[in-house]
């Protein structure tokens, strides 16, 4: 049998109610001795009064005192005869006379007269050397009688209280714990099905009413993960199902106009621009998921940043009436050709989409990191949106009119802060529009993430 | 033969066709403008409805997504200022609430994309041309 199998609540008032035993063991003993000793204490304090009568001459025979009667001579200490009351038997035992001669004698026997329980007291009286002793005995059966009681009090009484404690803890455990239960049963019946429902807060500052606070920051920040992965899927699922009815309707058109070569070739051409949109679109939302997935670790390679910005602008389509330069210095940084690439192209093609007729790149090497700028002339960032350029899906209205998915500069952050570098986006110089500029960590400076 | 069918049925009828994607927004008019439709182009919202104002069609295909204001608010707007033709909701936004929403908003019919182009036309064909 397990500890932890029994509710909190009997565990409670269990500790409770063995407590109240260890505390009842420990005091019961005690005020026993305490009060049993304040009542023989009393007993001797009478005969000890009784005694002290005697040495001031006084004797009236046997005195009531109390409820029992104190019986008091006055005897010889040579003789043993008893001097006053004339004729009784003596109290004291032969023995007992000698050492009541000397010095004070409280002893407990059965007296004669007086019964099985009874205490004498005796001690020299009168004048030193006058041989006289003062003896003085009463009945101790009602010291017994009330010890008795006491312990009968005691055995009744205390399992009486363990009892009562027990029952009280159980009771005030119960009432604590009530609004756990509560939160509990509200819990149970909480899913993703129905967000927005949360569980019962107790009014108040104690330790259940923040562990339901608590509780409820925590569906808060999972209600709020779910809502935007469903918006990712979301927009995922519309980015990718735009260029698919492109492609599709470009093939269908194709099919209806097979008899016109030229319509053909048109039809043929934009469905293969819009093949490469949809693979670009799938890669990125994958870098994406992997991002979120915590699955997107770079390899150990290094790749020297201004030969992959020559050798991706190189590869990549671009405007016309845009002109893309390079310029810089050579700076090898930690990262995958790929990757390197990979941000490449979309900055670029994030800038190419805006600029007006330039788009300027440049590599620079800036205390232990590979500085690559990303300038365009054209209009820069909304300033609404210059905060989030680099969230999922943020896109100007402006550039809703344009092609992209608004993840360009999502894959950018996030391949990025992968080779544990950093971005960062803002408009004006050097060339008027948008500025983007990206720092990775040079290859061999151990700074890498 | 096929040139006389399209110039005799390029008076069916007047489609504004509201995208924000250009690709697509050139799919549908050559698949409609195909189909005997003279067809007018929009980009957002905006342009919806100053289009519709200027130069009323038969029917609208809007786009769902865009900027705005989106084409349930565009669509609900012409509602609203009493316009009484053939709305088609296009979307790659496909689900069963954006149709409802769709339809609450005065839309005639809802497209998912990626669709048959003759399912395009169907459509039009429906409102613009009842049997």
């Amino acid at each position: 049998v397990r500890i932890g199998q029994f509710s909190l609540r009997a565990r409670l008032a269990a500790l409770a109610a063995a407590g109240s035993v260890v505390v009842l063991s420990v005091a019961a003993p005690l005020l026993y001795r305490d009060l049993s000793g304040a009542l023989s204490d009393a007993i001797t304090n009478e005969l000890e009064i009784r005694v002290d009568d005697l040495s001031a001459g006084l004797n009236d025979g046997p005195l009531a005192s109390g409820s029992a009667l104190v019986t008091a001579q006055v005897i010889d200490a040579i003789s043993g005869e008893v001097l006053s009351p004339t004729g009784s038997e003596p109290l004291l035992t032969a023995t007992e006379l000698t050492r009541a001669s000397r010095e004070l004698v409280i002893i407990d026997r059965p007296v004669q007269g007086i019964g099985n329980q009874a205490r004498v007291l005796a001690r020299p009286i009168g004048d030193s050397g006058t041989g006289t002793i003062g003896a003085a005995a009463t009945s101790t059966q009602p010291l017994a009688r009330a010890r008795d009681r006491l312990v009968g009090i005691l055995v009744v009484a205390g399992p009486i209280l363990v009892a009562a404690v027990w029952v009280t803890a159980w009771a005030l455990a119960g009432a604590a714990l009530r609004p756990v239960r509560r939160m509990a049963r509200e819990a149970a019946t909480i899913s993703a099905a129905a967000a927005g429902r949360r569980l019962p807060e107790p009014a108040g500052g104690d330790e259940i009413a923040e562990l339901g606070r608590t509780l409820n920051a925590m569906l808060d920040r999972i209600e709020s993960t779910i809502a935007r992965e469903r918006e990712f899927i979301d927009n995922a699922a519309h980015e990718l199902r735009t260029p698919i009815a492109v492609l599709r309707g470009e093939l269908e058109l194709a099919a209806h106009d097979v008899d016109e070569p030229d319509v053909v070739r048109q039809n043929l051409t934009s469905a293969l621009e819009e093949t490469d949109r949809l693979a670009q679109r799938t890669e990125n939302l994958l870098i994406l998921a992997r991002a979120d997935a915590g699955q997107l670790i770079p390899g150990q390679a290094t790749t020297e940043l201004l030969a992959a910005v020559r050798a991706s602008v190189r590869r990549l389509p671009h405007r016309e009436d845009v002109s893309i330069q390079v310029f810089g210095e050579p700076a090898v940084v930690h990262g995958d050709f790929e990757w390197i690439a990979h941000i490449m192209s979309n900055l670029v093609a994030n800038a190419d989409r805006f600029a007006r007729s330039r788009v300027v790149v440049t590599v620079a090497t800036t205390d232990g990191h590979g500085r690559l700028t990303v300038a365009d002339d054209g209009p820069g960032f909304p300033p609404a949106l210059l905060p989030r350029a680099f969230d999922r899906f943020a896109r100007s209205d402006h550039a809703q009119n344009q092609p992209g998915a608004g993840l360009g500069l999502a894959i950018v952050a996030s391949l990025t802060q992968a080779l544990g570098g950093t971005v960062s986006a803002r408009n004006g110089p050097p060339e008027g529009g948008a500025c983007l500029q990206i720092d990775l960590p040079l290859a061999g400076t151990g700074s890498r993430l | 033969v096929n040139a006389t069918l399209v110039s005799a049925r390029s008076s069916l009828g007047h489609v504004l066709v509201v995208d924000d994607d250009p690709k697509f927004t050139s799919i549908a008019v050559r698949t409609l403008e195909r189909a005997g439709y003279r067809c007018t182009t929009g980009a957002s919202g905006e342009q919806a409805l100053r289009a519709a104002q200027d130069n009323p069609p038969d029917a609208i295909v809007l786009d769902l997504v865009m900027p705005r204001p989106n084409g349930i608010e565009v669509c609900h707007r012409l509602r609203t200022s009493g316009w009484a033709g053939g709305v088609i909701i296009v979307s790659a936004r496909n689900d069963p609430a954006d149709r409802a929403v769709a339809a609450a908003a005065g839309a005639d019919a809802f497209l998912g994309k990626p669709f048959l182009l003759d399912d395009l036309v169907y459509a039009v064909d429906t409102l613009v041309r009842p049997l």
